[in-house]
């Protein structure tokens, strides 16, 4: 496969061209690297298959020529190059340790396309699957203050879920017609004016208490 | 990193506090992130404390799966009636409109008590941290809630100064004080991914916080406006979670556990008794039978 040096002039973008690139991205890139790989052009109408936007990149920076690969294809075979090289790109996937310790082994990330952002998110990728689940008894390190410095201690999870568990109630709602609401509700006022109770909670407990005779649990 | 040992970041103030209140409700613009290197920042003049930023170095994914794993909901902020999608944890104050007779822990605590206890804990290494980069502030903080009468059996953990929380999921709010809290300085981590922009600034010193992942953020919400800058996200799955630690001033009128819950069943069992007034036609009411 040839590749020419050929004036941007007289090339032409591929009409209706379905993607959409970073042409700034791409001009960075030819800024600080040159055209390291040729775009692809379609010989008899001159017309861009691959490497549109790096055209777009090219002009912006001011360049007179490009390097290109030439192919002669039919209309209908240069619209399904421009539809595969776009597809193919797209099923293109990272393996994401990888790309990390790439970018981190470099001095810098200047001209990557990668900003400290995207590294955060690849180590928040990966930190994800770090912890998969949570149980009580997941171990997690405290800090304990004490003697002249803090230590380290393991503790699990379930100590601090403990603060909280002691403190639970729930609420049993019950569903009368108004005139067993207004018969139930007089009774249970009754029931804790002989019982000296406070409140219908406590009513209720009491009467199955006695009904069952067994005492509700206290833990 | 020695957070005794932090860098002090000088910033000027750019804005009165009186100009920064009419900020109040408005959603702030796209903003270039302007703090991002860990420090305490101080008014250049006053030299007071603004907020402090820096890398947890904590468990993180333990941070980061808990608040993946909570179950959501979309609630109005009351103070400034938007929208949000959020969850509260820790303890949450006696409201009887929402049938919260009593001071209890949020509901949190019992549909997921693993996540939960995962905030919790979490607000034991705040505290910590806290204490570390800024003893004094911690001392301050913790007179104001003693002083306040703020009953020990409502904070999240015995050295935390705070009560509550709320994690707010990938939410733009606009510029705010938190004015529901005790004056003692919030914590704020970050845990995120794929999501730009989502950074909090602070109008009074243009200072923009970069909430990265895996950063926290102490300030003062109570004293000084702040807002979320627009987020883009650039994955389907991206992700911003804020997990604000606070102290609610609503708590310090709690009683003990055990009086709270009795004083709940007493007033339930009024408002029972009074619907069958309300049904009997002894009482015109606005009392809803239950």
């Amino acid at each position: 496969m040839e590749i020419a040096q050929v004036p941007l002039d007289i090339l032409k973008t591929y009409p209706g061209n379905p993607r959409k690139g970073n042409v700034d991205l791409i001009a960075d890139s030819l800024a600080t690297y040159g055209q390291y790989k040729p775009i692809t052009v379609n010989h008899t109408t001159n017309e861009i298959l691959t490497g549109n936007h790096t055209y777009q990149a090219a002009r912006k920076l001011g360049w007179d020529t490009i390097a290109v690969t030439y192919v002669n294809v039919d209309e209908t075979t240069a619209a399904k190059i421009v539809a595969i090289d776009n597809k193919t790109s797209d099923y293109g996937t990272y393996d994401n340790e990888k790309l990390l310790s790439l970018l981190e082994d470099l001095p810098s990330l200047a001209h990557t396309g990668y900003g400290d952002d995207d590294v955060d998110s690849l180590l928040a990728l990966l930190d994800e699957q770090s912890v998969p689940s949570l149980t009580l008894n997941t171990p997690l390190e405290t800090t304990v203050a004490g003697g002249v410095s803090n230590t380290q201690k393991q503790v699990s999870l379930g100590e601090y879920a403990e603060r909280y568990a002691q403190k639970q109630t729930r609420m049993l709602m019950m569903d009368y017609e108004n005139h067993v609401y207004i018969w139930v509700a007089e009774k249970l006022a009754e029931y804790r004016k002989q019982h000296n109770l406070e409140n219908n909670s406590d009513a209720l407990r009491k009467l199955l208490e006695n009904t069952f005779n067994e005492s509700a649990p206290t833990e | 990193m020695k957070l005794a040992e932090l860098p002090i970041h000088r910033v000027k103030r750019v804005m009165t506090e009186d100009e920064a209140s009419e900020l109040v409700g408005i959603f702030v613009q796209n903003l270039e992130a302007n703090c991002t290197e860990a420090g305490i920042f101080i008014d250049d003049e006053t030299e007071e404390p603004l907020l402090a930023y820096f890398p947890m170095e904590e468990e993180v994914g333990l941070l980061r799966r808990s608040v993946l794993n909570i179950k959501y909901a979309t609630t109005k902020r009351q103070s400034t009636g938007i929208s949000n999608v959020s969850r509260t944890f820790g303890m949450a104050p006696r409201k009887v409109v929402q049938m919260r007779e009593a001071c209890k822990p949020t509901a949190l605590a019992k549909d997921q008590p693993e996540e939960h206890a995962v905030l919790i804990a979490f607000a034991e290494k705040f505290a910590e941290m806290y204490k570390e980069f800024a003893p004094d502030l911690y001392a301050r903080d913790a007179g104001n809630l003693n002083e306040a009468g703020l009953d020990n059996e409502w904070r999240m953990t015995d050295d935390a100064l705070w009560t509550s929380g709320v994690v707010n999921k990938s939410s733009t709010l606009p510029y705010h004080r938190d004015g529901f809290n005790f004056a003692t300085w919030s914590a704020m981590p970050v845990v995120r991914r794929d999501m730009k922009g989502g950074y909090l600034h602070f109008p009074e010193y243009d200072l923009t916080c970069a909430c990265r992942d895996g950063w926290v953020l102490f300030f003062p919400g109570y004293k000084y406006v702040h807002g979320v800058t627009p987020m883009t996200p650039m994955a389907k799955d991206a992700y911003r979670y804020s997990i604000v630690y606070y102290a609610l001033r609503g708590m310090k009128d709690c009683f003990t556990y055990a009086v709270e819950t009795a004083r709940g069943r007493v007033n339930r069992t009024a408002r029972e008794d009074n619907a069958v007034k309300v049904l009997k036609g002894e009482k015109e009411s606005g009392v809803k039978a239950p």
